[in-house]
């Protein structure tokens, strides 16, 4: 069975080097672990708010306050020059939130939506996110944010409001190199003369190559 | 000739399930004070969707009245105060967000409950 090289976004591993079978995350949800973890750490998030990045668990009225961090997409775009090299994409992700609140009052439950969304956007000014040396975001390159209250037809029972904000990270060119198991290490050179010179000493040389 | 739904229909559903709420009529009747009513507490699951499909599970909650009953109707804004009735618990104090009639002398309050913020 052929075992792919981890994703590799600077060094690539030589071929005789034993292949890890991803101990890792992809980027886009590393991403969103390490924004999670940012997001936990915030004043604003510290009054009883329940976390998920599992949307397939449906949030009870209990977990309220709650705030969801979720990987929306992962889109690839061309690199500069997709014909030559290994294969990679220039790659941007969404990352969503989700922060529901109960309120009280209409426009009280508004305002407090609003300091939400300032707290989220103090991502922004927080280095230990986007120099993060593991997750390596070039850049944030869009945001939307919505108010939504409730259901469709505004008729559930739990009065909630929730603050929609995505935010989309651009994680630079992300390559998949092939995997190479052959390394060029050693070049053996043998000069033969033609028949007739058998006494002329052939010359041998062998060149060991550098591996980085 | 038309049924009288409320004497024939209403009326003895009534009698069994309905249970005596506290109506504050802030929005039908402003500066007025608290009254006594009742009506038929009823409450249905509902899925909320949120932020990329994830779902909410909340409750649609609804109390029905008899619209003769009442001089004037309960309206958005209202409270609704429903106590503890025999064994069965009280689910709180309702705020009236919507209501409609179904045109044989009944309608359906629709309710959201009254809760401190969080956070």
């Amino acid at each position: 069975m052929t075992v792919f090289s981890p994703l590799s976004r600077s060094i690539r591993l030589h071929g005789k080097t034993p292949v890890v079978t991803h101990g890792q995350l992809s980027y886009p949800l590393l991403l969103r672990d390490v924004i999670l973890d940012h997001v936990k750490q915030m004043p604003f998030f510290a009054s009883g708010f329940t976390f998920s990045t599992d949307k397939a668990q449906q949030i009870q009225p209990e977990s309220l306050p709650f705030c969801g961090v979720y990987f929306l997409q992962e889109v690839g775009g061309a690199d500069a020059e997709p014909q030559t090299g290994p294969i990679g994409f220039r790659t941007t992700v969404r990352i969503g939130f989700s922060v529901i609140i109960i309120y009280s009052d209409h426009a009280a439950g508004e305002y407090e939506l609003d300091r939400a969304a300032q707290a989220l956007s103090g991502l922004f000014s927080d280095p230990t996110l986007y120099n993060n040396s593991l997750v390596r975001v070039q850049g944030f390159t869009g945001l939307s944010r919505q108010h939504v209250f409730g259901n469709t037809g505004q008729n559930n029972e739990t009065p909630v409001a929730e603050l929609r904000w995505e935010l989309i990270c651009d994680l630079g060119t992300i390559t998949y190199p092939p995997n190479i198991t052959d390394d060029f290490e050693t070049m053996h050179v043998e000069t033969h003369y033609p028949f007739g010179n058998e006494d002329t000493p052939p010359v041998v040389v062998e060149y060991d190559l550098s591996q980085n | 000739m038309a049924l009288d739904f409320t004497t024939l229909v209403y009326n003895p559903a009534f009698s069994v399930f309905a249970r005596t709420v506290t109506i504050t009529p802030n929005g039908s009747q402003p500066g007025e004070p608290a009254y006594s009513g009742r009506g038929i507490y009823s409450t249905q699951p509902v899925d909320v969707p949120t932020e990329n499909g994830a779902i909410l599970s909340d409750q649609v909650t609804v109390l029905d009245v008899i619209e003769r009953e009442y001089a004037v109707l309960p309206a958005q804004g209202d409270l609704v105060d429903i106590p503890a009735s025999g064994v069965l618990p009280a689910p709180g104090q309702f705020e009236i967000i919507e209501r409609y009639t179904n045109g044989g002398g009944e309608t359906t309050l629709v309710l959201r409950k009254v809760m401190a913020a969080r956070p």
